[in-house]
Protein backbone atom coordinates (compact mmCIF):
# COMPACT_ATOMS: atom_id res chain seq x y z
CA UNK A 1 0.00 0.00 0.00
CA UNK A 2 1.21 3.39 -0.71
CA UNK A 3 1.47 5.98 1.59
CA UNK A 4 -0.30 8.57 -0.36
CA UNK A 5 -3.48 6.98 -1.88
CA UNK A 6 -5.28 3.49 -0.97
CA UNK A 7 -6.44 2.59 -4.30
CA UNK A 8 -4.49 3.01 -7.82
CA UNK A 9 -5.67 5.51 -9.76
CA UNK A 10 -7.49 3.66 -12.24
CA UNK A 11 -8.96 1.27 -9.44
CA UNK A 12 -10.24 4.06 -7.72
CA UNK A 13 -11.81 5.56 -11.17
CA UNK A 14 -13.44 2.36 -11.98
CA UNK A 15 -15.62 2.15 -8.25
CA UNK A 16 -16.55 5.75 -8.84
CA UNK A 17 -17.74 5.01 -12.05
CA UNK A 18 -19.35 1.60 -10.44
CA UNK A 19 -20.88 3.78 -7.70
CA UNK A 20 -22.20 6.45 -9.68
CA UNK A 21 -24.05 3.67 -11.58
CA UNK A 22 -25.40 1.62 -8.42
CA UNK A 23 -27.04 4.77 -7.57
CA UNK A 24 -28.77 5.54 -10.91
CA UNK A 25 -29.66 2.28 -10.79
CA UNK A 26 -31.04 2.62 -7.07
CA UNK A 27 -33.05 5.57 -7.69
CA UNK A 28 -34.87 3.69 -10.93
CA UNK A 29 -35.47 0.52 -8.59
CA UNK A 30 -36.04 2.62 -5.09
CA UNK A 31 -38.80 5.50 -7.50
CA UNK A 32 -40.38 3.25 -9.76
CA UNK A 33 -39.81 -0.86 -9.50
CA UNK A 34 -39.93 -0.92 -5.75
CA UNK A 35 -43.59 -1.23 -4.80
CA UNK A 36 -45.71 0.78 -2.37
CA UNK A 37 -45.39 0.25 0.97
CA UNK A 38 -48.99 -1.74 1.74
CA UNK A 39 -49.35 0.91 5.05
CA UNK A 40 -46.52 4.20 4.50
CA UNK A 41 -47.29 4.27 0.86
CA UNK A 42 -44.97 6.18 -1.28
CA UNK A 43 -42.77 7.31 2.10
CA UNK A 44 -41.85 4.08 2.42
CA UNK A 45 -39.41 4.92 -0.76
CA UNK A 46 -37.12 6.76 1.79
CA UNK A 47 -36.43 3.80 3.32
CA UNK A 48 -33.96 3.10 0.35
CA UNK A 49 -31.62 5.87 1.26
CA UNK A 50 -32.16 6.09 5.24
CA UNK A 51 -31.00 2.45 5.63
CA UNK A 52 -27.80 2.20 3.39
CA UNK A 53 -27.26 5.85 4.70
CA UNK A 54 -27.29 4.35 8.55
CA UNK A 55 -24.83 1.12 7.40
CA UNK A 56 -22.37 3.48 5.57
CA UNK A 57 -22.18 5.71 9.01
CA UNK A 58 -21.47 2.51 10.99
CA UNK A 59 -19.17 1.34 8.62
CA UNK A 60 -17.31 4.83 8.53
CA UNK A 61 -17.21 4.27 12.47
CA UNK A 62 -16.12 0.99 12.42
CA UNK A 63 -13.18 1.54 10.23
CA UNK A 64 -12.34 4.46 12.12
CA UNK A 65 -12.23 2.34 15.41
CA UNK A 66 -10.00 -0.61 13.14
CA UNK A 67 -7.95 1.98 12.23
CA UNK A 68 -7.41 3.55 15.66
CA UNK A 69 -6.86 0.12 17.21
CA UNK A 70 -4.11 -0.76 14.60
CA UNK A 71 -2.37 2.86 15.22
CA UNK A 72 -2.36 2.37 18.77
CA UNK A 73 -1.41 -1.27 18.68
CA UNK A 74 2.63 -0.56 18.81
CA UNK A 75 3.31 -3.47 16.40
CA UNK A 76 1.13 -2.37 13.38
CA UNK A 77 1.46 1.66 14.65
CA UNK A 78 2.29 3.58 11.64
CA UNK A 79 0.60 7.02 10.23
CA UNK A 80 -1.52 5.47 7.70
CA UNK A 81 -4.14 3.96 10.33
CA UNK A 82 -4.30 7.31 11.89
CA UNK A 83 -5.36 9.12 8.35
CA UNK A 84 -7.72 6.06 7.42
CA UNK A 85 -9.20 6.38 11.00
CA UNK A 86 -9.76 10.39 10.07
CA UNK A 87 -10.94 10.39 6.92
CA UNK A 88 -13.38 7.66 7.70
CA UNK A 89 -14.83 9.35 11.29
CA UNK A 90 -15.69 12.98 8.57
CA UNK A 91 -17.25 10.82 6.15
CA UNK A 92 -19.22 8.79 8.50
CA UNK A 93 -20.37 12.30 10.65
CA UNK A 94 -21.57 13.79 7.11
CA UNK A 95 -23.71 10.42 6.39
CA UNK A 96 -25.04 10.36 10.40
CA UNK A 97 -26.23 13.90 9.52
CA UNK A 98 -27.63 12.09 6.43
CA UNK A 99 -29.58 9.51 7.83
CA UNK A 100 -31.31 12.29 10.93
CA UNK A 101 -31.95 14.13 8.12
CA UNK A 102 -33.41 11.37 5.65
CA UNK A 103 -35.52 9.89 9.33
CA UNK A 104 -36.69 13.19 9.85
CA UNK A 105 -38.21 13.54 6.61
CA UNK A 106 -39.71 9.96 6.56
CA UNK A 107 -41.09 10.56 10.29
CA UNK A 108 -43.00 13.29 9.33
CA UNK A 109 -45.82 11.56 6.78
CA UNK A 110 -45.54 8.28 8.77
CA UNK A 111 -45.40 9.47 12.92
CA UNK A 112 -46.89 12.75 12.34
CA UNK A 113 -43.93 14.62 13.95
CA UNK A 114 -40.26 15.60 12.44
CA UNK A 115 -38.51 14.39 15.99
CA UNK A 116 -39.15 12.72 19.03
CA UNK A 117 -37.37 12.01 21.92
CA UNK A 118 -36.68 8.18 21.04
CA UNK A 119 -33.64 5.69 22.04
CA UNK A 120 -32.86 5.10 18.55
CA UNK A 121 -33.01 8.62 17.69
CA UNK A 122 -31.01 10.47 20.16
CA UNK A 123 -28.65 7.63 20.58
CA UNK A 124 -28.03 8.34 16.66
CA UNK A 125 -27.73 12.24 17.82
CA UNK A 126 -25.36 11.41 20.33
CA UNK A 127 -23.23 9.59 17.48
CA UNK A 128 -23.38 12.37 15.25
CA UNK A 129 -22.11 14.70 18.08
CA UNK A 130 -19.13 12.59 19.60
CA UNK A 131 -17.48 11.78 16.34
CA UNK A 132 -17.90 15.64 15.69
CA UNK A 133 -15.98 16.38 18.71
CA UNK A 134 -13.38 13.65 17.52
CA UNK A 135 -12.89 15.61 14.41
CA UNK A 136 -12.49 18.72 16.64
CA UNK A 137 -9.99 16.83 18.89
CA UNK A 138 -8.07 15.80 15.27
CA UNK A 139 -7.55 19.48 14.90
CA UNK A 140 -5.84 20.37 17.83
CA UNK A 141 -1.93 20.27 17.41
CA UNK A 142 0.65 18.91 19.84
CA UNK A 143 2.74 15.61 20.80
CA UNK A 144 0.41 12.22 21.27
CA UNK A 145 -2.44 13.71 18.58
CA UNK A 146 -2.67 10.77 17.09
CA UNK A 147 -2.99 8.55 20.39
CA UNK A 148 -5.13 11.21 21.80
CA UNK A 149 -7.55 10.39 19.26
CA UNK A 150 -7.43 7.36 18.49
CA UNK A 151 -8.40 6.55 22.17
CA UNK A 152 -10.87 9.07 21.83
CA UNK A 153 -12.38 7.22 18.68
CA UNK A 154 -12.17 3.68 20.33
CA UNK A 155 -14.35 4.97 23.27
CA UNK A 156 -16.91 6.91 20.65
CA UNK A 157 -17.46 3.55 18.55
CA UNK A 158 -19.26 2.13 22.23
CA UNK A 159 -22.35 4.37 21.46
CA UNK A 160 -22.64 1.86 17.58
CA UNK A 161 -24.08 -1.04 19.20
CA UNK A 162 -26.23 0.96 21.58
CA UNK A 163 -27.37 2.76 18.27
CA UNK A 164 -28.04 -0.54 16.42
CA UNK A 165 -29.35 -2.27 19.37
CA UNK A 166 -31.61 0.76 21.00
CA UNK A 167 -34.92 -0.71 19.37
CA UNK A 168 -34.38 -3.93 21.15
CA UNK A 169 -33.31 -2.24 24.31
CA UNK A 170 -35.88 -0.08 24.91
CA UNK A 171 -39.70 0.82 23.72
CA UNK A 172 -39.16 2.70 21.06
CA UNK A 173 -41.06 4.62 18.19
CA UNK A 174 -38.51 3.50 15.40
CA UNK A 175 -39.46 0.03 14.30
CA UNK A 176 -37.47 -3.02 15.39
CA UNK A 177 -34.66 -4.77 12.22
CA UNK A 178 -36.98 -5.39 9.36
CA UNK A 179 -33.95 -6.89 7.90
CA UNK A 180 -31.63 -7.84 11.04
CA UNK A 181 -34.41 -9.37 13.23
CA UNK A 182 -34.05 -12.39 15.52
CA UNK A 183 -35.29 -14.87 13.16
CA UNK A 184 -32.97 -12.95 10.23
CA UNK A 185 -35.65 -13.02 7.68
CA UNK A 186 -36.87 -9.96 5.80
CA UNK A 187 -40.21 -9.37 6.68
CA UNK A 188 -40.59 -7.42 2.93
CA UNK A 189 -41.36 -8.03 -0.11
CA UNK A 190 -38.50 -9.35 -2.25
CA UNK A 191 -38.25 -6.80 -4.55
CA UNK A 192 -37.90 -4.30 -2.10
CA UNK A 193 -35.82 -6.34 -0.27
CA UNK A 194 -33.32 -6.46 -3.44
CA UNK A 195 -33.75 -2.75 -3.40
CA UNK A 196 -32.83 -1.87 -0.27
CA UNK A 197 -29.64 -4.43 -0.45
CA UNK A 198 -28.80 -2.52 -3.42
CA UNK A 199 -28.82 0.68 -1.73
CA UNK A 200 -26.33 -1.37 1.06
CA UNK A 201 -24.41 -2.24 -2.27
CA UNK A 202 -24.10 1.51 -3.75
CA UNK A 203 -23.45 3.34 -0.49
CA UNK A 204 -20.29 0.41 0.09
CA UNK A 205 -19.25 1.58 -2.99
CA UNK A 206 -19.64 5.45 -1.83
CA UNK A 207 -17.86 4.99 0.53
CA UNK A 208 -14.55 3.00 -0.82
CA UNK A 209 -14.08 5.72 -3.11
CA UNK A 210 -14.70 8.88 -1.05
CA UNK A 211 -12.57 7.05 1.86
CA UNK A 212 -9.43 6.49 -0.93
CA UNK A 213 -10.25 10.39 -2.48
CA UNK A 214 -10.57 11.23 1.76
CA UNK A 215 -7.36 9.95 2.57
CA UNK A 216 -5.30 11.39 -0.08
CA UNK A 217 -6.56 14.83 1.43
CA UNK A 218 -5.47 13.95 4.65
CA UNK A 219 -1.71 12.98 3.45
CA UNK A 220 -1.50 16.16 1.45
CA UNK A 221 -2.65 18.36 4.14
CA UNK A 222 -0.01 16.36 6.84
CA UNK A 223 2.89 17.32 4.05
CA UNK A 224 1.46 20.80 4.42
CA UNK A 225 1.24 21.25 7.70
CA UNK A 226 5.14 19.62 7.54
CA UNK A 227 6.02 22.05 5.68
CA UNK A 228 4.36 25.08 7.32
CA UNK A 229 6.31 23.96 10.16
CA UNK A 230 9.62 23.64 8.94
CA UNK A 231 9.05 27.23 6.91
CA UNK A 232 8.27 28.21 10.67
CA UNK A 233 11.32 26.78 12.31
CA UNK A 234 13.83 28.45 9.45
CA UNK A 235 12.31 32.03 10.30
CA UNK A 236 12.88 31.79 14.12
CA UNK A 237 16.33 30.61 13.08
CA UNK A 238 16.83 33.39 11.08
CA UNK A 239 15.41 35.73 13.60
CA UNK A 240 17.72 34.42 16.55
CA UNK A 241 14.82 33.53 18.80
CA UNK A 242 16.46 30.46 20.95
CA UNK A 243 14.03 31.60 24.26
CA UNK A 244 10.76 30.71 25.53
CA UNK A 245 8.23 30.11 22.66
CA UNK A 246 11.93 29.75 19.96
CA UNK A 247 12.57 27.23 17.27
CA UNK A 248 12.97 24.31 19.53
CA UNK A 249 9.39 25.10 21.28
CA UNK A 250 7.92 24.97 18.13
CA UNK A 251 9.78 21.45 17.39
CA UNK A 252 8.43 20.06 21.09
CA UNK A 253 4.52 21.43 20.18
CA UNK A 254 4.12 20.05 16.74
CA UNK A 255 2.58 23.25 15.77
CA UNK A 256 1.22 25.19 13.50
CA UNK A 257 -1.52 22.70 12.27
CA UNK B 1 -46.52 18.17 1.76
CA UNK B 2 -47.68 14.88 0.08
CA UNK B 3 -45.99 11.67 0.47
CA UNK B 4 -44.19 12.26 -2.83
CA UNK B 5 -42.99 15.60 -1.71
CA UNK B 6 -41.20 14.55 0.84
CA UNK B 7 -39.39 11.42 -1.38
CA UNK B 8 -38.80 13.72 -3.79
CA UNK B 9 -36.84 15.89 -1.12
CA UNK B 10 -35.03 13.42 0.25
CA UNK B 11 -33.65 12.08 -3.19
CA UNK B 12 -32.80 15.25 -4.23
CA UNK B 13 -30.75 16.10 -0.49
CA UNK B 14 -28.84 12.86 -0.87
CA UNK B 15 -27.62 13.62 -4.45
CA UNK B 16 -26.86 17.11 -3.07
CA UNK B 17 -25.12 16.03 -0.18
CA UNK B 18 -23.09 13.53 -1.85
CA UNK B 19 -21.91 15.87 -4.82
CA UNK B 20 -21.08 18.56 -2.58
CA UNK B 21 -19.17 16.55 -0.31
CA UNK B 22 -17.50 15.11 -3.14
CA UNK B 23 -16.60 18.37 -4.38
CA UNK B 24 -15.79 19.52 -1.06
CA UNK B 25 -12.95 17.23 -0.91
CA UNK B 26 -11.69 17.18 -4.56
CA UNK B 27 -11.55 21.60 -4.01
CA UNK B 28 -10.01 21.42 -0.30
CA UNK B 29 -7.48 18.31 -2.41
CA UNK B 30 -7.02 21.46 -5.54
CA UNK B 31 -5.89 23.36 -2.49
CA UNK B 32 -3.74 21.57 -0.62
CA UNK B 33 -1.69 20.58 -3.52
CA UNK B 34 -1.59 24.65 -4.49
CA UNK B 35 0.03 24.92 -1.51
CA UNK B 36 2.81 22.07 -1.48
CA UNK B 37 6.00 22.86 -3.92
CA UNK B 38 6.46 19.78 -6.90
CA UNK B 39 9.03 17.77 -4.40
CA UNK B 40 6.64 17.51 -1.56
CA UNK B 41 3.27 16.53 -3.78
CA UNK B 42 2.98 12.79 -3.90
CA UNK B 43 2.84 11.49 -7.39
CA UNK B 44 -0.36 10.26 -8.01
CA UNK B 45 -0.48 6.01 -7.78
CA UNK B 46 0.42 4.36 -10.83
CA UNK B 47 2.80 7.05 -12.01
CA UNK B 48 6.10 6.42 -11.46
CA UNK B 49 8.13 9.75 -9.95
CA UNK B 50 10.95 10.81 -12.08
CA UNK B 51 14.41 9.84 -11.03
Amino acid sequence: MREDALLHRRVATVVGWSALVSLAVLAVLGLWVAPPDAVQRDAQRLMYLHVPAAWLAYLAFGVTALGSALYLWRRTRSPVWDRIAGASAEIGVVFTALTLVLGSLWGRPVWGIWWAWDARLVTTAVLFFLYVGYLALRRIPGPGRATRCAIAALIAFVDVPIVHFSVDWWRTLHQEGTVFNDELKAQIHGTMAFTLFWGVLAFTLVFVYLLDKRYRLEALEEGRDERELEQAIAERVASGETGPGGAADLVDSGAPR
Amino acid sequence: MTDAGYVVTGWVLTAVVLAGYWASIARRTRRARRTLPPDRTPAPPGETPEP
